[in-house]
């Protein structure tokens, strides 16, 4: 058993050494983060692209967050398991083509802790990399926020209508203080294209609330 | 003392037997070289004796007991043809690995592993990768994980075959500076080597185990007289040459060129008929000799046979 | 066109694509030998960031 755990800490440290513990999380969080991301822009690249009329980029729904978690599933299941399979592939095979399998098999250990081993240091990379990057889409798309809205200009009411209009679940008003000041639960995207939207104006879904002001507040 | 004895031992790879029904015994602190041309079957069976690939048949038992997988490795230090190391490793690191997993204690591993490395010459190098080693240093280093958890039984697979002449040297040392603390097994297909550093010398040929005895008992086995006759060369004196092998007193004749290799039984008669032969037919002699053959011929007609 | 880039959106995205080139170009200049020459990997590694640094992680490490 002592050996096993030997060269578990021996798969661990090769891992780090080839920089695998730290470029094959990062590759998983690049790919979790690139897809609120890309839902997010996506009607402005169909709009860049042109072929695409200007109403149904206009009507193209911004995903609410149970939509964009389950598409990040979905890139681990393409993407990731691509990645881990290339750089897991030759763990066992390269030992013994190798020939460095023949030093190890030759102590007194057998092959199924062998390949136990190898086995437990991949699950400790996948798990690593699933966990990271799983909760920083969780971060970057579920979790949420309380937020006080200032209205420049427009209606609250109007304003909470307006931004229903756009998505199924990006967010709900808690209260409205006055017609100028709305407090709402937002997703953290969500409010990052509030943000912009008070910015330029330009996305018509919320066209009509002019300009915020907002911090975010302890719920 | 037997320590290691293998019974009948074959191993088939489909419709290739690279060991035939091999027996043989090794004496407790015995030094063994393992002798025969590229592809006698010397790494099978070095791989089957350190338990890396299961025989067809037959039987391995070491100090009497029949092999099994447990207990048995960890009396073995192995060292392979090419040994292939973690290169980001460093040394220090691979034989403490090693040492581990042939269950030494961390701090036993740590002694033992500075010491072992002292001792190969890679002191120095021990905290470097060893993707920067040389080849003579990752041979060096390969002898040291093999050392390290002080084997009783230490199987080396041609050890210096790739190594330049003074790597070679340093190799060849420390195998005699190991003779007195572990049984030997090493395998070669240089005879110089073997006899340098061992006791006994099995010779090995297409999967057979065609001699196997003492070094001194071989030598004096094979040494048969030898006579060299050169003359100069012209038709006539080829023709008496080849000839030459009809006489009764000659056992075997070998040409090259203007010179006849003569092995005979009785030196004497041998002698006094050709150099009679000689001055009859007024053959034109260059060079005479009267010599003895060496373990180099007869390995060289062992392999070519 | 009127695409307005989201910072706050986009700069993780930039920060751990730095972080993934930079590792890879640190892992070129440590490694010992390369698949190919040092200079064409790091070619590939910087302007092919994402892509070029995990191609390099995959094929250009000699592992052993």
């Amino acid at each position: 058993m002592r050996q096993a755990w030997l060269m578990y800490r021996k798969e661990l440290l090769g891992m780090a050494r080839s920089y695998q513990l730290l470029w094959i999380p990062v590759v998983f969080l690049l790919l979790v983060v690139m897809q609120p991301v890309t839902s997010y822009y996506l009607p402005d690249i169909l709009a860049a692209s042109g072929s695409v009329p200007e109403e149904l980029v206009a009507d193209f729904p911004i995903p609410g967050p149970a939509e964009v978690m389950a598409s990040v599933l979905g890139q681990y299941s393409t993407f990731g398991v691509f990645v881990l399979v290339i750089a897991g592939m030759k763990i066992v095979s390269g030992e013994r083509y190798g020939g460095t399998a023949a030093l190890v098999l030759v102590r007194p250990i057998s092959s199924a802790s062998f390949i136990l081993a190898k086995w437990a240091g991949q699950m400790t990379l996948l798990i690593l990399s699933f966990t990271v990057s799983y909760a920083a889409a969780w971060y970057y798309t579920v979790q949420s926020c309380t937020f006080l809205v200032f209205l420049e200009s427009g209606r609250a009411a109007e304003a909470g209508c307006c931004y229903n209009i756009g998505g199924s679940s990006r967010g709900n008003i808690l209260s409205y203080y006055n017609d100028r000041i709305v407090v709402c639960r937002l997703y953290r995207y969500c409010y990052l294209e509030l943000a912009e939207a008070s910015h330029t104006g330009y996305k018509w879904r919320i066209r009509r609330i002019h300009a915020f002001y907002f911090a975010a507040i302890n719920p | 003392m037997t320590f290691l004895r293998v019974d009948q031992l074959s191993k088939k790879f489909g419709t290739r037997t690279p060991v035939k029904e091999i027996s043989f015994e090794l004496k407790q602190g015995c030094c063994t070289a393992l002798l025969g041309p590229n592809g006698a079957g010397k790494t099978t069976t070095m791989r089957m004796i350190a338990g890396l690939i299961e025989p067809s048949s037959g039987q391995i038992s070491v100090q009497g007991q029949p092999h099994s997988s447990g207990e048995y490795r960890s009396l073995i230090g192995y060292l392979p043809q090419h040994p292939a190391f973690y290169n980001w490793m460093t040394g220090q690191e691979f034989v403490m690995y090693a040492a581990g997993l042939s269950g030494m204690s961390r701090k036993e591993a740590r002694a033992r592993t500075l010491s072992v490395l002292e001792r190969v010459g890679l002191g120095e190098a021990a905290k470097r990768r060893i993707a920067g080693y040389s080849g003579g240093m990752k041979q060096r280093l390969g002898l040291a994980q093999a050392l390290v958890h002080r084997p009783s039984l230490l199987l080396l697979d041609e050890p210096v075959a790739a190594l330049d002449p003074i790597g070679r040297r340093e190799v060849m040392n420390l195998l005699q500076s190991l003779r007195t603390e572990a049984t030997i097994l090493f395998s070669t297909h240089v005879l110089p080597d073997a006899e340098e550093v061992c006791d006994r010398i099995m010779m090995m040929r297409d999967g057979e185990i065609v001699e196997n005895g003492e070094l001194q008992e071989l030598v004096d086995k094979y040494r048969l007289p030898l006579l060299t006759v050169q003359v100069e060369w012209n038709k006539t004196t080829n023709e008496w040459l080849q000839s030459l092998k009809s006489r009764p007193f000659i056992q075997n004749v070998q040409i090259q060129g203007n010179t006849a290799l003569l092995t005979v039984n009785n030196i004497t008669e041998a002698r006094r008929n050709i150099l009679n032969e000689v001055s009859s037919r007024d053959i034109p002699l260059l060079n005479f000799q009267a010599g003895t053959t060496s373990l180099e011929d007869m390995f060289m007609k062992v392999v070519t046979a | 066109m009127d695409l307005n880039l989201n910072w706050g959106l986009i700069a993780p995205v930039i920060v751990l694509q730095l972080l993934l080139v930079i590792t890879a170009l640190i892992s070129l200049v440590r490694a010992e030998s390369v698949r190919g020459s040092k200079w064409i990997w790091a070619l590939i590694i910087i302007f092919g960031t994402i892509a070029g640094s995990i191609v390099y992680f995959l094929i250009g490490r000699k592992e052993a």
